[in-house]
């Protein structure tokens, strides 16, 4: 690790750079915000349509009922698990060089983890008697039954976004106290009460680190056991070819990798848009790329072995499946999608960020 | 461990009803007509699909009718095989559904609660023999069509699984008869809508716990199975296989 | 006025304003008494407590069915042909005899079409009509009926023993 000359002469500059996106608002800014704006206005468009006329219209037919919203369910709360590896296993490993990724890692979580939750609700037949999942005691006198995997994944959600709210809050307390000090107005007052009162005592520093210190473990093990839970929703089913123990590591495995690829895509454009290259630095790349091979493999592995165990074991209820997969009528998706573009593309960008072909 | 699937003793969740509701279907009798599927669109009010939905799969059949073509033409033989709920005993179906919508009754059926489903839909994917089925869209029904429907089953509204009941309502109202007059249920007093159309009688459905019952009789038969038997559902439809060839 | 105290009266102002339409809507007062005036001012009070007429005698079909029913415009004439027509109300109910018009009766007790309920098992357990009703027998307008939320069917089952299964009243 390339280890820097010390910083305590720079910590205005530093203070300096990384608010100035608070201080100054662009025209592009704007532009984008309003961009996003008109998606988010199709999208509810779109649901709404799919509300009044029926769930019918995500193309979806028997025998099974689920489709694009669940693969993009599993694919957020995938995308969630970034911040709390990259931030909770390189805090626990005393991995210094994480610091300048994390903060983007953590609010990436939290996005994520609300879109997440979002397709949930666009599954549901019924969305509108979506409080049937919630346990609240009720009239009906009826709770909802913990036996199904899908409550436990509710309940692995709610933890995993109460948990991850909490750790990307506890880290910012000293920012928002920056943040407070140097903006004026409403904002003043929002980032006064974020702050609760932190003026960086020795005894505030000692506090927040022993917070942090206990809630690190405990977010990874809940980032583990949750996408384990998403996982168990296929595993648990007796769908052929879904049946299967390796869905827990899998989807863990999975996560982390599409994870650090989404943090790498989001650090490439932050460094270049705010023209962070003194803080985010080719080494973070470098450091990433490598993570980011680790879990290239594994997943490779993975692909494999699933394959190989039902084909070893052959059953025929899953060996059709493996069948329709890999010869018959997803041959061409699977192969040239998963399996051909897949683990070359992400070997290829993390040998591409080892490189330092981002660096410039 | 292996459990015999005829007589699933100390297996039942029916101990606190008398009854236990299971159906035979004897294969050698059925001859595919399909009585058994209209009688029980009729009888339960199930929608009306269209060319264009059947097309897409979507199409709703509490039972259907599967056709196993056997030999080359012209030497060509046919078997039917009516499906339709098995009630498992150990139902996939129940444990998944988050909201109870998907539950064990005591008299040992298999029940869907249309007004508490919100569509999840994990109950069809691990349903092994595709039984339930998903309403994409809210029903229609062409006036004057609306006016036959069965006002003793409920109208499933778009977003809602739904599935062979065995006829509940007919159950119900046996059960209540025999509830006014203090006795049981007699055998044969209540037939779902299939068993009372089959024009051969390969449908046969009674009490189970009732041992001169024709169910259980025939349940004993040398000629018995279940379907997907070594899923271990333990369903509480048996078939008889065909006699001759 | 500071921005605080607006706040706080505003956050109150949203509070009792939700309160207000969660009593509302807990004593099912929601709706307006103007839906609930039938085309004859029928009078309960009157009938079944001064007169004491029973229930059945005019609900004739709970005990056989699932639904009571309401009489028919010839069952009342039954005694109301042999009337003087005193009070405005059976000027009207004469009104409708002579035209030969059913009552348009508005119906105050509905429930929803994933409810199986019959009277007929009501009545065989043992329930009476006020049971669920109330006392008719002292009301002069008859208000719209409970919620009938499952709840308030189920504390019943609880408290006699009745069956808890789901398909018992759901179809």
């Amino acid at each position: 690790m390339t280890s820097r000359p010390s910083v305590w002469e720079d910590i205005p500059k530093i203070n300096r750079d990384l608010l100035a996106p608070l201080q100054t608002t662009t025209w592009w800014y704007g532009l984008w915000v309003g961009v996003l704006a008109c998606f988010v206005a199709a999208g509810a468009g779109a649901w709404t349509y799919q509300i009044q006329t029926g769930i019918g219209q995500t193309d979806l037919h028997h025998p099974i009922f689920w489709g694009s919203y669940i693969g993009s369910f599993v694919f957020w709360i995938g995308v969630s698990h970034s911040g709390t590896f990259i931030s909770g296993v390189l805090r626990l490993t005393n991995a210094e060089w994480r610091r300048p990724v994390t903060r983007l890692a953590e609010l990436m979580t939290m996005i994520a983890i609300m879109v997440t939750a979002l397709f949930i609700f666009y599954h549901l037949g019924r969305v509108w008697r979506f409080y049937y999942l919630i346990p609240y005691p009720n009239q009906r006198e009826i709770w909802p039954n913990f036996r199904s995997p899908l409550m436990w994944d509710a309940t692995a959600i709610f933890t995993y976004a109460t948990a991850s709210t909490i750790y990307i809050y506890l880290p910012l307390i000293p920012d928002f106290a920056l943040a407070r000090d140097r903006v004026q107005g409403w904002r003043k007052t929002l980032y006064r009460r974020l702050a609760i009162g932190w003026h960086g005592s020795q005894a505030q520093w000692h506090t927040l680190e022993t917070a942090i210190r206990i809630i690190t473990p405990l977010i990874v093990m809940v980032m583990i056991s949750v996408h384990s839970i998403v996982g168990f929703d296929f595993g648990m089913a007796l769908v052929p070819a879904w049946h299967s123990t390796i869905y827990a590591p899998y989807f863990v495995v999975g996560a982390v990798h599409s994870g650090l690829g989404m943090v790498m895509i989001g650090l490439y454009v932050l460094r270049k848009v705010y023209q962070l290259h003194e803080y985010i630095r080719t080494e973070h790349f470098e450091k990433l790329g490598k993570l980011l091979l680790v879990t290239t493999l594994l997943l490779a592995y993975l692909y494999f072995s699933e394959q190989l165990t039902i084909w070893y074991g052959n059953i025929p209820d899953h060996l059709a499946i493996q069948n329709a997969l890999l010869y018959g009528t997803y041959a061409v998706p699977v192969h040239g999608g998963l399996y051909l573009c897949r683990p070359p593309a992400d070997t290829g960008l993390a040998w591409f960020s080892n490189n330092g072909h981002w660096g410039s | 461990m292996s459990r015999d699937p005829q007589t699933p003793q100390g297996y039942s969740k029916t101990a606190d009803s008398p009854y236990k509701w299971e159906m035979v279907v004897d294969l050698d009798r059925c001859t595919g007509c399909e009585a058994c599927v209209i009688a029980c669109h009729a009888e339960n009010n199930i929608r009306i699909s269209g060319e264009e939905e059947a097309a897409q799969g979507r199409a709703i059949n509490w039972i259907r009718i599967e056709r196993y073509w056997e030999g080359e033409y012209p030497d060509v033989k046919v078997k039917f095989l009516p499906v339709l709920c098995q009630h498992c005993d150990e139902a996939p179906c129940e444990p998944v559904c988050p909201v109870y919508a998907s539950y064990h009754t005591p008299d040992g059926l298999n029940a869907q609660v249309y007004n508490r489903c919100i569509g999840v839909r994990y109950c069809g994917n691990n349903c092994p023999y595709v039984a339930r089925q998903f309403n994409w869209f809210d029903p229609h029904w062409d006036e004057p069509l609306a006016e036959q429907l069965n006002p003793d089953v409920s109208v499933r509204s778009g977003g809602v699984m739904e599935k062979c009941t065995f006829c509940v309502q007919r159950i119900r109202t046996g059960k209540e008869n025999a509830a006014k007059e203090g006795r049981r249920v007699k055998d044969g007093e209540i037939t779902p809508a299939c068993v009372q159309s089959c024009p051969t009688s390969a449908l046969i459905f009674g009490d189970r716990n009732d041992p001169k019952s024709r169910v259980a009789r025939l349940k004993k038969s040398e000629r018995g199975f279940h379907l997907l038997e070594h899923l271990g559902t333990h369903p509480s439809v048996t078939y008889l296989r065909r006699l001759a060839e | 006025m500071s921005g605080r105290t607006i706040g706080i009266i505003l956050g109150l102002g949203a509070g009792c304003l939700a309160m207000g339409i969660g009593l509302f809507y807990s004593l099912s007062s929601a709706d307006l008494a103007v839906q609930d005036r039938q085309p004859v001012p029928f009078s309960h009070r009157l009938h079944a407590g001064t007169l004491e007429i029973a229930c059945q005698f005019c609900h004739r079909h709970a005990k056989y069915s699932p639904v009571a029913g309401v009489p028919s415009l010839a069952l009342c004439q039954t005694c109301h042909q042999s009337l003087p027509q005193t009070t405005p109300g059976m000027k009207v109910l004469q009104t409708y005899w002579e035209q030969k018009r059913a009552i348009p009766w508005i119906r105050l007790q509905r429930l929803p079409d994933h409810v199986y309920f019959t009277h007929e098992m009501h009545l065989f357990a043992g329930l009476t009509c006020t049971s669920c009703h109330g006392n008719v027998a002292r009301m002069t307008g008859t208000p719209r009926a409970p919620t009938y939320e499952m709840g308030w069917c189920l504390t019943c089952h609880e408290q006699r023993g009745a069956s808890h299964d789901c398909w018992t009243c759901h179809k």
